[in-house]
């Protein structure tokens, strides 16, 4: 009950920050690169925190991780992204854009974890 | 008032994630995050249908259908597999970006 709690709450806010995003970019799909971009960053430093400092109670791992930025990223309007630059016929555009987000996204799941790392040295 | 409504849209569609995890991970014991695909691949189907039917306005669109799937959770698995089993790994990445795309398609085909 806690955890659904923390899910809805957290995905409440993290749903609104990417649709605030969205309308400062006028919904174009340089809004969802970066709301994917910048939540995989975050993803990656909490769940590397977390393994090294298992502090936090479980619900607030949910509003987190599963809530707050399971919902600021989507992969469904990534994929209605790609399905317009292929019924427009911009298949460099496709390209770019379906694998460089890829490309970004796990690099930055890497930055993240390093930067979490490097902040429990200092 | 509409970051109101795509803040229900998205409580709505994370928490249908969240019990579609909970489920999916009892019965499925492989290394490979199904839970995530299955979420993924159902809502780029609702946003193809959604994209056909003009739009299905903040609360479905932006708010459920943008929480329901997921992009972080995605990437995180990915990199996750790549340190144990690289090839798996690249099969989700394909996988998901393959049947989403076709999903869309399919779901936009069924309402134009």
């Amino acid at each position: 009950m806690k955890n659904s709690l923390a899910v809805i709450s957290g995905g409440a806010v993290g749903a609104s920050f990417r649709g605030a995003l969205g309308t400062v970019l006028n919904g174009s799909p340089i809004a969802t690169f970066l709301v994917n971009v910048i939540g995989s960053i975050l993803l990656g430093f909490f769940y590397q925190h977390v393994k090294s400092n298992a502090r936090l109670s479980d619900p607030s791992k949910k509003f987190i991780a599963t809530g707050l930025l399971g919902s600021f990223t989507t992969f469904s309007t990534y994929s209605l992204d790609l399905l317009v630059y292929l019924k427009e016929g911009r298949f460099l555009a496709l390209g770019l854009y379906g694998g460089g987000s890829i490309l970004a996204g796990i690099l930055s799941v890497i930055l993240g974890v390093s930067l979490a790392k490097k902040v429990r040295r200092l | 008032m509409d970051w109101f409504m795509i803040a229900v849209g998205g409580g709505a569609g994370a928490w249908l994630r969240y019990v579609t995890a909970l489920g999916v991970n009892r019965f499925n014991k492989l290394s490979f995050p199904v839970a995530t695909l299955v979420v993924n691949l159902l809502g780029s189907f609702l946003m193809g249908m959604a994209y056909g039917a003009g739009d299905w306005g903040p609360v479905v669109s932006t708010g459920f259908l943008g929480a329901l799937t997921t992009f972080s959770t995605f990437m995180y698995e990915a990199f996750e597999l790549a340190s144990t089993k690289l090839w798996l790994s690249v099969g989700y990445i394909v996988i998901s970006i393959v049947f989403g795309l076709l999903m869309v398609l399919v779901g936009y085909m069924i309402i134009v």
